[in-house]
């Protein structure tokens, strides 16, 4: 859709708070049990940011939307830390210490669980994309806009589903990394960092190529994390964008076409 | 089925169509021909809603649709085919035909991709290849099976024979004409203006954005102005 959206990092923190607060709320809903909550909320809410929000100048070049969806996420940031202060919150289950141990490697359950749902979801937003009437008519309105009108496809509509349906994964995100990650308001910024290095990895558009961009990702950031120490993780991954960008502008897994 | 009336469009402040006015009656095949940059296409991305008139009326099966927007218009039963195919490149040939029923919530999806199957055998062979590795023919059958595909009363077909080898215009005009018999009202767009007129019933002379000629296919082919400034007779 060439659009980026700074504002996902935002999505994935009030997708975190969400959980957060079904969890300390009277109804104590397990951080796993509100994920489909926290999608079908971010979902509403990005669908309506794109609807009257970022589609006035969808038709703009890039920068615009960059910087619209940049300023969205500092708003939405600001708004959380008015209302719900900058207090750092976890959420502690009673699994939460508990681990799996395979002879020398030791897994915290809840990573494992984050990482099964989401290789599920990634699988199951592929076969959206591939599959059903929708994710074609997104596909399609991604490569030629006036055609996919001329198709009888009401674009608008079409170009918000895809920024509910990214705003939904933010908060399945936001939900999953709550069990394992602290909660403040500002926390979507470094996810943003990553999440763009991934994409980047895995070709943008590419939506196994995000999966595998993750999980090559992940393993840079840690054992660059282990040999030049914790602080320089963001210099790793930036570096590996340069390098990306530079070597395989493509993705790792994409082809070189146009 | 198709009446226009004083239509005037362009894009922003540049003004291309000017009071445009052209009939197209049930069953016919109507060429519009003219130069490049006459506003051929212009005036079907108007018809089809892709842009917006500034004046005059588009009454198609009586209801005026001027300013619609082109899904709506599909909808209502125009299926315009753009001019350089505008395919879906990353799609196969079977997820192109299906985006062309995507106003469509009937049953009869299936049975229609069989029966553009049945008009080109070609796509059924390249069916799951993807559309932009097609050859140029090919994409053009994939382009008007994606527009026949919506279920139009009326087909606006944008340069039929741009690029393509004359055999292969001609299998695509018997096409054409074979569907208009099985009912299909057609607007067939071209420079070729020998190749649309003979294919025609009727024709329009497009030029700088105004109709300077209309009549009988046969008619406007042996108009002198015509002979000279596009046949090079």
């Amino acid at each position: 859709m060439n659009v980026i959206n700074i504002a996902h990092g935002a999505f994935i923190m009030l997708g975190a708070y969400t959980s957060y607060w079904l969890f300390v709320g009277p109804m104590h809903l397990d951080p796993f049990l509100s994920i489909p909550l926290a999608m079908i909320v971010m979902f509403v809410l990005a669908y309506l940011i794109q609807r009257f929000i970022v589609n006035q100048v969808i038709r703009a070049p890039m920068l615009a939307t960059f910087l619209l969806t940049f300023a969205l996420s500092i708003i939405i940031a600001n708004v959380a830390q008015i209302y719900w202060s900058s207090d750092i919150r976890s959420i502690t289950t009673a699994y939460s210490g508990s681990s799996i141990t395979f002879g020398a490697i030791t897994i915290p359950w809840v990573r494992l669980w984050t990482l099964v749902i989401a290789i599920v979801m990634t699988l199951g937003l592929q076969t959206f994309m591939t599959h059903s009437k929708i994710g074609r008519a997104i596909r399609a309105t991604s490569m030629d806009v006036d055609a996919a009108r001329l198709s009888g496809v009401g674009v608008g509509h079409i170009y918000a589903l895809t920024f509910g349906i990214g705003g939904a994964l933010a908060a399945a995100a936001g939900s999953l990394v709550s069990v394992s990650y602290a909660i403040t308001p500002n926390m979507g910024d470094s996810f943003v960092v990553r999440a763009f290095v991934v994409s980047v990895l895995g070709g943008l558009g590419n939506v196994t190529g995000a999966l595998v961009g993750g999980l090559v990702y992940g393993v840079i950031e840690s054992f660059g994390a282990l040999i030049f120490g914790e602080g320089y993780k963001d210099v790793v991954a930036l570096a590996v964008l340069l390098l990306v960008i530079l070597f395989r502008p493509y993705g790792l897994v994409g082809r070189a076409t146009a | 089925m198709l009446d226009v009336r004083g239509l005037d469009a362009g894009y922003g402040e540049a003004q291309v169509l000017w009071e445009i006015s052209l009939v197209v009656n049930e069953g016919e095949i109507v060429a519009l021909v003219g130069a490049n940059g006459a506003g051929k296409s212009t005036l079907l991305a108007t018809i089809s809603g892709l842009v917006q008139p500034s004046a005059g009326q588009i009454a198609f099966a009586g209801t005026d649709i001027a300013g619609w927007t082109a899904e709506r218009v599909v909808a209502a039963g125009i299926s315009h085919v753009p001019q350089g195919r505008r395919l879906f490149g990353g799609l196969t040939v079977l997820d192109n035909l299906l985006m062309g029923a995507f106003h469509r919530s009937d049953g009869g999806i299936a049975g229609d991709i069989e029966r553009i199957y049945a008009l080109f055998p070609r796509l059924r062979e390249r069916s799951s290849q993807l559309a932009g590795t097609l050859s140029g023919g090919e994409q053009q059958m994939c382009a008007i099976g994606r527009g026949l595909m919506a279920k139009p009363k009326l087909l606006l077909v944008d340069e039929l024979s741009l690029g393509l080898a004359p055999i292969v215009v001609e299998q695509l005009l018997a096409v054409l004409s074979s569907l208009r018999s099985e009912g299909m009202t057609i607007v067939l767009v071209e420079q070729d203006v020998q190749v649309a007129l003979e294919s025609a019933d009727r024709g329009y002379v497009i030029e700088n954005g105004r109709i300077s000629l209309a009549g009988k296919a046969a008619d406007v082919l042996a108009d002198p102005h015509v002979k000279t400034a596009y046949l090079g007779l």
